[in-house]
């Protein structure tokens, strides 16, 4: 039904491409955030499906069709610099000016629940994030860090009676569609022009910059006897990780067209 | 092997999408004529013709009657997490009306600029500007904008001096004053959102997808402003799967003690995985302000999303 839909609509009259990505992580560098100074040991990310189109909104309707897409999902290593073939996106020549896209987890109009796809973290699976005790699968992200308090209790934890000099912190996150139909992330910039020559596109990813939005303080009091914080989706932190990975910043999408990037 | 067909991803999400292409415009137009004198009220350009059109600006319900909690409401537009929300002002400047038919044929502008008291505008709404003897047909094209007070604005129902000056003073494009009540215990919040929220409107369409406005030999369109969409959990495609919630507004905190919330206590609060835990919020960077670093950023990204046509059409926006 699906598939019928889309085929009768779906030409945009362009030359058929196949264009090359790959994913790109970016190396750890220690940072300082509210006394702490933290590091990422871990950062395996989820991605996929990503669609590119020519609207500049950030309404998915307005896609119509996809000028390039790749459908499936796959693992990078948000902390390795170096390139990570991921495939190829399909699709025809054409204006590209924004990309819609999830963290690896979708949530189809025909099913009643968000999927974890084959190829992500803890994938295929699905992800009943509206249940009472809902454990994340980390399908979107599992991240492994240390935290540090490098300028005393009193900056490190200015609101608790103990502080830990030093912790190490888990979060397996889940970013979740907000609306079942409708992909995780809408409309972000990311403007070529597909011709029947030759183009790639690396997109990079940040891990470490979605941990600056995080209060390490507040985390360092879900330390458990073994030194270690697990994040989970009651707390406010988790939260800040899944805000942050909807855009703060964004990944960044470097296309390379008959040897110019944009 | 691999299909070579480009699939639409959103419209096989969708399933029950309407159609594929959207050819539902087009009808009526009549090329590109040049040197007209359409426009009448504030409207000028393109061929003339028969077609007569105003354009009203009209506040939602959400506006002039609050927002109920919906703990014991009937109303769709509620908000469901425990509080309700009523407005004592709401101010909003609109204007710069923009449209034309198929390939920006016959285009149509007005510099008409208008400031209205939302909460005491009609469900009819007022006039803003007009076009007369403009060629008839589909304007497919239909866009408005949010913008600073011009000079010359039309003080549609008696705004204040003090908040005209406010806003040529301080750049403003919306007063809201309100508050919030908390079911549990019927306490209240004031809050004050004085904004500059200069946002560009385009690609109206009706409600169920037509694209933009058709002009008739008589007709009347709505710039509908909404009210609601602070309190909304996300920002959506439309509003058929919002939900309303206001608890993150009473997590803000009065930071200079002045008992009501203003920009300055929207700005200081930055712990966004508290105020918008997801779920329910959900990609909430996909505003217009961008990505947000805290809950100010969200009420503008928020704000510059409430234009609408003729009740719920959904345009898009930018800042």
């Amino acid at each position: 039904m699906v598939l019928a839909l889309c085929v009768g609509c779906g030409q945009t009259g362009g030359e058929f491409v196949d264009v090359p990505f790959s994913g790109q992580g970016t190396a750890a560098e220690p940072f300082v955030s509210g006394g702490w100074q933290v590091l990422l040991s871990e950062a395996t990310i989820g991605f996929g499906p990503i669609f590119f189109c020519t609207t500049e909104s950030p309404d998915p309707r307005r896609c119509d069709p996809a000028i390039l897409e790749f459908r499936d999902g796959v693992t990078l290593d948000g902390l390795d610099p170096s390139e990570q073939p991921i495939g190829e996106l399909f699709g025809t020549t054409g204006t590209i000016n924004t990309a819609f896209f999830d963290y690896g987890i979708v949530w189809l109009l025909t099913i009643p629940l968000p999927q974890a796809l084959a190829g992500v973290p803890g994938g295929p699976a699905s992800v009943p994030f509206d249940t009472p005790n809902y454990e994340p699968g980390g399908h979107s992200g599992r991240f492994l860090g240390t935290a540090t308090c490098v300028e005393g209790p009193d900056v490190c934890c200015p609101d608790a009676d103990s502080c830990p000099a030093s912790y190490e912190f888990e979060a397996f996150v889940d970013v979740v569609p907000g609306t079942r139909g409708r992909p995780t992330i809408n409309g972000v910039e990311a403007p070529v022009t597909i011709t029947p020559e030759p183009a790639s596109l690396l997109i990079g990813f940040d891990p470490s910059a979605w941990f600056r939005t995080v209060n390490y303080g507040r985390v360092a009091e879900l330390v458990d006897e073994s030194g270690q914080a697990v994040l989970g989706p009651s707390d406010p932190d988790y939260n800040n990780i899944v805000i942050a990975m909807s855009g703060n910043p964004f990944p960044t999408f470097t296309w390379s067209t008959t040897g110019t990037t944009e | 092997m691999k299909s070579r067909i480009v699939m639409t991803m959103f419209l096989g999400l969708l399933a029950a999408a309407a159609g594929c292409g959207d050819d539902s415009s087009g009808t009526g137009a009549t090329g590109g004529g040049t040197g007209g004198t359409g426009g009448g009220t504030g409207g000028t350009g393109g061929s003339t013709g028969d077609g007569n059109v105003t354009i009203n600006i009209n506040p939602e319900d959400t506006i002039t009657n609050g927002i109920e909690s919906c703990a014991g409401s009937d109303e769709e537009e509620c908000i469901s997490d425990g509080y309700s929300v009523s407005f004592s002002r709401y101010i909003i400047t609109v204007g710069f009306v923009d449209m034309a038919q198929v390939d920006g044929a016959n285009p149509q502008m007005s510099n008409a600029v208008a400031v209205a008291e939302f909460t005491n505008l009609s469900e009819a709404g007022s006039e803003l500007t007009s076009f007369t003897g403009i060629p008839i047909g589909q304007y497919t094209e239909f866009g408005y904008q949010t913008p600073l007070l011009t000079e010359d604005a039309e003080n549609i129902n008696g705004v204040s001096e003090d908040d005209l000056n406010n806003m040529r003073d301080n750049d403003l494009t919306y007063i809201i004053e309100g508050q919030i009540t908390r079911d549990a215990d019927g306490a209240t919040l004031d809050f004050l959102i004085e904004a500059n929220v200069e946002s560009f409107y385009t690609g109206c369409g009706e409600e169920g997808g037509e694209a933009g406005i058709n002009v008739s030999t008589s007709g009347t369109d709505q710039i509908t402003m909404h009210g609601d969409h602070v309190f909304f959990n996300g920002f959506p495609a439309d509003e058929s799967g919002v939900e309303r919630l206001a608890g993150w507004m009473w997590l803000v905190d009065d930071t200079n003690s002045d008992g009501v919330l203003t920009q300055v206590d929207f700005e200081a609060a930055t712990d966004l995985g508290t105020l918008y835990p997801s779920p329910p919020y959900s990609d909430l960077n996909a505003g217009p302000a961008g990505t947000l670093t805290n809950a100010w950023d969200f009420v503008r990204s928020q704000l510059g999303t409430q234009g609408h046509l003729n009740g719920e059409g959904e345009c898009e926006w930018e800042f």
